[in-house]
């Protein structure tokens, strides 16, 4: 599997992630090659398995109730700022 | 020159398992405090040697030992690992103790709540000592890729102690903890503790609570303890596991399920008509010959122990470190989209708009192996790609779980290396990604079954470093996996002991 630095600069806006040439550069060898050791799974016979969750496989649900955090202190201390009882974050909104 | 018993008694602490401490505390031959001070003064002299832990807890871990001291006076039930010095993992998260998961991205955040596994642990007794090394994000397989600190593998401080919890395994080798709690999404608990000697056990996806363990592949991660020796590892177990109403996928106590039976009731009652296989494909190409020696070595002892012994096959292991790479990969890129510098973590200076705040935030927070991760994921799940790799992935599954199944009709124990190689040179594999993944290739396919299996000391290398076996056995069977461990170790006669670490001669 061939991978180009305009794939990797592809992936990387889809991440979130930013890489300068060199780093796409070296990002794009390295995937190359475990790319290709991925291939390995192409031997394999896949007849006769399907994606659907195995029988005993079950959806655990809980009742949705509200369940006030007593620690408000502590749960906002991680927060780079807070005014009047809200996170205040940077203007995300022209 | 006899200076007591009580002073003899504590000397060694750094040798004792959680038994001694807790014969010790039975007897009154030293109080609660006196053994946190020794593990402190321990770490203290040692740890800028090998590079554990992340954060102390110091102050706090002597306060609780005074509590707990008065409590015990007073004859309180002050539960099963009352007393015990514990170190976590630093991507468990501890209230109102730092929690990083070894990376920029979180150094400065601090849980609000307890996880779980660190909740029992306390209401058990148990007294946290500090927090461990690790790969970032649990992503490696060298405690390398952490942020923060290298950390070198007691047995020989030039190599690496493995990882991804390589800061919890080489805390239990040094004597720094008896008990250290980690975390395996592909070998992670398993692999440091082959390579630093210690015991370590990942238990079946659903037995131990995941509330609180910061995500890497939530369908692979399972916490776990690891300890100096086979019954410590069963005891701590016995506290982690059960069914948590905060974690859906962790399971409840039944007859199928079997989470309440007694780990410690059957503990000795030998391997006689077990049934252990050794799959064949563990044995060619890339092994350590070293280790391979070992590992048949302690076959051969289990047929003298009793256990019937029989070769299999299990042909998933080279596409199971594809399949491996490709769902954790996948979702690592899902769970770790949520670090984007808006409610808390490490937040970008440099930044105009909203995308670019993202961007430079996870560009700088975010270690290369992270990034190689979220990348691969990201590239897997993409369109045009996604049938080729992650579909694929997702159907190879279930015929991985399906050929366990059937070994398992077979066989009541599977015996193979934990890794194909001895620890490695600190910086022999940074530069080899997938040099790396690959040394992954017989820890990863019980994740991805969700069956336990736990990596046991079995024998040491000509150049003096630990090797490790592992057993697996089907969903639910950690009991047949103490039981079986239990008489290898008694057998085998190596528990116990201890690398000298340079520093020791000045401190004893």
């Amino acid at each position: 599997m061939k991978v180009d630095k305009d794939t990797i600069q592809y992936i990387a806006r889809l991440a979130k992630l930013e890489f300068t040439e060199e780093e796409a550069a070296r990002f794009a060898g390295e995937f190359e090659k475990i790319l290709d050791h991925f291939e390995n799974i192409d031997k394999e016979d896949l007849t006769g398995l399907d994606e659907v969750p195995e029988s005993g496989a079950e959806t655990v649900l809980r009742r949705d109730e509200v369940k006030p955090f007593d620690n408000r202190q502590e749960l906002f201390r991680n927060t780079k700022q807070m005014r009047d009882g809200f996170l205040a974050i940077p203007k995300v909104l022209e | 020159m006899d200076t007591g018993r009580k002073d003899n008694a504590i000397k060694e602490a750094e040798k004792m398992t959680i038994s001694d401490i807790q014969r010790g505390y039975r007897s009154k031959s030293f109080s609660v405090k006196e053994i946190v001070r020794k593990f402190l003064d321990r770490i203290g002299e040692l740890d800028g040697t090998i590079g554990a832990f992340l954060t102390v807890c110091t102050d706090k871990a002597l306060r609780e030992a005074e509590e707990l001291d008065e409590r015990m006076g007073r004859g309180d039930d002050v539960g099963p690992l009352a007393g015990i010095p514990v170190a976590i993992k630093d991507n468990i998260c501890t209230r109102g103790i730092k929690t990083t998961c070894a990376s920029r991205i979180l150094e400065d955040f601090i849980p609000p709540y307890d996880a779980t596994a660190v909740k029992k642990l306390k209401d058990a007794g148990a007294i946290l000592i500090g927090k461990t090394n690790m790969d970032e994000f649990a992503m490696g397989s060298s405690t390398e890729t952490s942020a923060f600190q290298t950390t070198c593998n007691p047995w020989d401080t030039s190599r690496v102690p493995g990882g991804s919890s390589g800061g919890s395994a080489a805390a239990v080798a040094a004597g720094f903890v008896p008990l250290a709690v980690g975390s395996d999404t592909g070998g992670s608990i398993r692999q440091p503790s082959a390579f630093c000697g210690a015991v370590g056990l990942k238990p079946t996806y659903g037995s131990v609570s995941r509330y609180g363990l910061i995500a890497f592949a939530s369908s692979l991660d399972q916490i776990g303890p690891i300890t100096a020796n086979v019954k410590d590892c069963a005891l701590s177990f016995q506290i982690l596991r059960g069914q948590d109403p905060r974690d859906p996928t962790s399971v409840a106590a039944g007859s199928e399920t079997d989470t309440e039976t007694d780990l410690m009731k059957d503990l000795e009652i030998g391997v006689r008509g077990l049934k252990i296989g050794l799959p064949k494909e563990c044995f060619q190409q890339g092994l350590d010959p070293e280790i391979a020696e070992s590992v048949q070595a302690s076959a051969r002892l289990y047929e003298k122990l009793g256990a019937k012994v029989g070769e299999v096959s299990l042909p998933v292991l080279e596409s199971g470190l594809s399949v491996y790479y490709i769902i954790s990969s996948a979702e690592a890129s899902s769970n770790l989209a949520r670090y984007d510098g808006i409610r808390y973590g490490y937040r970008s200076e440099n930044f105009h708009d909203i995308d670019e705040l993202m961007l430079h935030t996870r560009s700088e927070g975010f270690g290369r192996e992270a990034k190689r991760r979220i990348m691969l994921g990201t590239y897997v799940l993409s369109s045009g790609y996604y049938d080729a790799y992650y579909k694929k992935a997702m159907l190879l599954r279930r015929k991985i779980r399906g050929i366990f199944r059937e070994a398992f009709q077979e066989y009541d124990l599977l015996l193979l290396p934990t890794s194909p190689t001895l620890p490695f040179g600190i910086g022999e594999k940074r530069n080899d990604p997938l040099g790396m993944y690959l040394a992954d290739i017989y820890t990863v396919t019980m994740n991805i079954a969700g069956i336990p299996a736990l990596s046991l000391p079995c024998g040491f290398s000509r150049s003096g470093l630990p090797i490790g076996l592992q057993l697996a056995g089907n969903h639910f069977a950690e009991d047949k996996l103490f039981r079986a461990a239990f008489s290898l170790e008694r057998e085998l006669g190596i528990s116990g002991r201890k690398p000298v670490i340079k520093g020791v001669e000045q401190y004893a």
